[in-house]
């Protein structure tokens, strides 16, 4: 403590004033008393003045006016008076600590008349006040705390939520741009991205492929390196200059759209047809980059030229046909003419194309070819019709018409057939004159067979009867006066008889040969066995008693007239007899010979036979080989025999050697007779 | 009643030669009794139907036979045989048409009128004078025709 009482003294007196201390004599208890008194007085009144400062700040009171400032700087100056007394202590700055009291003084005068104020201002007791205030203070502490903690959770939550939101955000992103890639990828369309400056960045799979690229690195390049690789063509074969390419002209600032041509690989035969589309757009934010789309058309160009080629074939052919083609649409105008179909209606394509049918042809709807048409038109079904054209010149034509119903319309092909109808018409004028000639031929004919009849009627009837007169008379002659007559006019008599006797016979003959030719054939099946059988009865009185070794083999049946088969068999079988009766003993033999369409029938004999050098003869009318003394006979029997076969259809023939007996042959059909 | 002999034989011919062969050959068979000779188709009908100079004649007094040539002057045989086989009267006359012809047609028609005979006069005078005898003896005596009265 004397420490202490010496440092002051030695630092502290100034103007020879003594410290307080020494007024206290430097008693430590009396001096710390002092000292802590002061000190804590000191700190409640800056603790009163915070107080205050507080209250008026956090309260906001309406009430706050200049006198609190007053009040704050006289708690201020209390609270420094009583430093300064802890001060003057051990200082003796009486001056300065009485000039600030001064100045405390001064300002407790308004603040005094404030708190005077404020007394008569308030209703309420200070207690009340006091203690309202502190229970606000609570609660409003209270409220203050809760709503903190409210907010600091709803911003918890919000930071949360927009953390989620990011992720959420990013992870879609990264999603849409891979979905994006995708589809890039997988586009038919090619698509390259490149930078200003020219620079491929991006392509996709469908662009390497147009490209011929392997991967996205190829194809890396810039725009001048690509013209080292391929070189661009127009479609009519035009090679563009580098500034012409499409990515170029689109670097310039140019909107492409579906623009074509060839692409090729410089040195390789490899090349595609490519359309070509492509601007510069914004890409993010400022950032700009120029978009080329391609797409493929080669398959679609060669298709294209294909349809092209076929359809100028087809056009070509249309044209040229020899056929006229017309196509009319559903509302009958002239779509397409060819040149032949101008020529078949004597007008030319441009007088047809784009009008209708009834402009070119007025009334044509009243013909029966419209009618047709319109069949076609309106059930689409083809028709086929002739058509008979009249021109205006008064000429005309035929023409078949072929109708197709097709999309336009309906198509008609013409076929000019007027040569061919002329011929028809020709050919139908010739049969109608050849059919007039044959009826007239068969009146004739008819006329000359009727004279035939009247003919043989005559010499039936009147030949005969002189003969029968000259017979009959001679018997006359001889019967009434034949005792007068020499013996050799009784023999001449005899010979006239004989004579008119055979010419009898003869007219017989004839009458029934030309007969033959007049009766009506009616083939049934022939027994030939039993026909020949009976035949060889009837003839038993020409045997005259003679011996006769019949050899008859199998006889097949035939197809024919029973009537005049019959007559055959008769004259051969008597023929057969009557060369034969020289012969001691006769051998005669029928057999036939069988093949597939017709039965050879013969009758073979051991007779005269006769020289085969005379055989077109012997089926002659009136042909004989024989002497009439030898054999008799008017030489008709043959020739009926040949009349009859032929009549068949058959074929007869002899063969012979003289004195070696003759075979007679006759084919007849065997096709009735085997059904 | 009447000066008219019964005719047995009604022969018409118009050839004068076949009728002398003919008369000659019924002379020889004993049958020229009662003939009567017609020359033509038409004096035929009027001694068969008793019309013209014949009208004295009663029908009922019939020939025996009637020997018909066919080829005959106005009227031809076919047709006198129509009207002789047509007439109920008549009808039962036998009728032998003697004739030349060998004709298909003649001889259908004859039998489709009613023909009793059909003969073909033949060249041989010996054959016709059988044929004739043969045929006399045929019709008249060996015959019984319906309305014979004994």
């Amino acid at each position: 403590m004397s420490y202490l009482k010496e440092v002051i003294n030695g630092s502290l007196l100034a103007d020879g004033l003594m410290p307080r201390g020494d007024c206290y004599f430097w008693s430590a208890s009396l001096v710390w008393l002092h000292a802590i008194s002061d000190t804590l007085i000191a700190s409640a009144f800056c603790s009163m003045l915070v107080a205050l400062v507080y209250c008026i700040g956090k309260r906001k009171a309406p009430s706050f006016s200049p006198g609190f400032v007053w009040l704050a700087f006289f708690i201020l100056g209390c609270g420094i008076t009583h430093l300064f007394e802890v001060w003057n202590i051990w200082h003796a700055d009486y001056w300065l600590s009485g000039a600030l009291k001064g100045l405390t003084a001064l300002m407790s005068v308004p603040a005094s008349i404030l708190l005077c104020r404020l007394v008569a201002a308030a209703k309420q007791p200070a207690a009340s006040i006091i203690e309202e205030g502190r229970g606000r203070a609570a609660e409003d502490l209270h409220e203050t705390n809760m709503e903190l903690e409210k907010r600091v959770m709803e911003r918890t939550a919000q930071l949360q939520a927009a953390n989620e939101s990011l992720l959420r955000r990013e992870e879609a992103l990264r999603e849409s741009e891979g979905r994006l890639q995708t589809v890039v990828d997988h586009l038919t369309e090619g698509l390259v991205v490149s930078d200003l400056g020219g620079q491929a960045l991006h392509w996709n799979r469908a662009s390497l492929r147009m490209h011929g690229f392997e991967s996205e690195e190829e194809g890396r390049r810039k725009l001048p390196e690509f013209a080292e690789m391929f070189e661009l063509v127009t479609l009519e074969g035009v090679k563009l200059p580098l500034d012409q390419w499409p990515l170029a002209r689109i670097l310039r600032g140019e909107s492409l759209h579906d623009v074509q041509f060839r692409l090729k690989r410089i040195g390789s035969g490899w090349e595609c047809i490519l359309s070509c589309s492509g601007l510069i757009a914004e890409y993010v934010s400022g950032k700009t980059l120029a978009f080329v789309t391609l797409t493929d058309i080669t398959e679609h160009k060669l298709t294209e030229a294909a349809l092209k080629e076929s359809e100028s074939r087809l056009r070509t052919t249309l044209d040229n046909l020899f056929e006229g083609c017309q196509i009319v649409d559903s509302q009958w105008t002239y779509c397409y003419v060819n040149a032949r179909a101008g020529l078949h209606g004597h007008k030319k394509k441009e007088e047809l194309l784009g009008r209708t049918m009834m402009e070119v042809y007025p009334g044509i709807e009243e013909s029966e070819m419209f009618k047709t048409l319109q069949v076609c038109m309106e059930q689409r079904i083809p028709c086929v019709l002739d058509n008979e054209f009249a021109y205006v010149d008064g000429s005309n034509a035929w023409f078949e018409l072929s109708i197709l119903p097709v999309v336009e319309g309906i198509l008609i092909l013409s076929y000019d057939v007027t040569e061919r109808k002329k011929s028809e018409e020709k050919i139908r004028l010739l049969n109608a004159d050849l059919e007039r000639r044959v009826s007239d031929r068969t009146t004739q004919l008819e006329a000359a067979n009727k004279e035939l009849e009247a003919f043989s009627y005559s010499v039936s009837h009147d030949l005969r009867a002189p003969l029968r007169a000259v017979d009959g008379f001679s018997v006359a002659v001889i019967e009434d006066y034949g005792e007068l007559l020499p013996e050799e006019g009784r023999r001449y008599l005899e010979t006239i008889r004989k004579g008119a006797q055979k010419m009898g016979r003869l007219i017989d003959d004839l009458l029934a040969f030309s007969r033959l030719s007049r009766a009506p054939l009616t083939s049934h099946t022939v027994d030939t066995g039993r026909l020949v059988q009976s035949v060889i009865e009837e003839l038993h009185a020409e045997r005259n008693g003679r011996l006769i070794d019949f050899r008859i083999g199998e006889l097949p049946p035939c197809n024919g007239a029973i009537a005049l088969l019959k007559q055959v068999w008769v004259n051969l079988l008597s023929n057969a007899l009557k060369y034969s009766q020289k012969r001691e003993t006769a051998v005669i033999e029928v057999g036939c010979l069988v093949s597939t369409m017709e039965n050879v029938y013969f009758v073979r004999d051991n007779g005269t036979g006769f020289d085969m050098r005379y055989a077109d003869k012997l089926f002659g009318v009136f042909q004989r080989l024989h002497r009439a003394e030898e054999y008799e006979g008017t030489g008709v029997g043959l020739a009926i025999v040949q009349r009859i076969v032929h009549r068949h259809g058959g074929r007869v023939w002899a063969e012979s050697q003289p004195g070696c007996g003759a075979t007679f042959y006759f084919t007849l059909s065997s096709k009735a007779a085997h059904e | 009643m009447s000066d008219h002999p019964i005719v047995e034989i009604l022969l018409v011919e118009d050839n004068p030669e076949d009728l002398a062969l003919a008369l000659r050959a019924l002379r020889k068979s004993n049958l020229t009794n009662r003939i009567h000779v017609a020359r033509d188709g038409e004096e035929a009908l009027e001694f068969i139907f008793c019309e013209g100079p014949h009208a004295e004649r009663n029908i009922e007094d019939e020939p025996k036979l009637i020997l018909l040539d066919l080829k005959l002057p106005k009227v031809d045989g076919l047709e006198v045989l129509r009207r002789i086989k047509a007439d109920p009267r008549t009808r039962n006359i036998p009728t032998v048409v003697l004739t030349s012809s060998k004709e298909q047609s003649d001889l259908v028609e004859s039998y489709e009128l009613g023909v009793n005979s059909y003969l073909i006069k033949p060249v041989n005078f010996e054959s016709f004078t059988t044929a004739v005898q043969q045929l006399g003896m045929y019709w008249l005596l060996l015959n019984q025709s319906p309305d014979s009265k004994g």
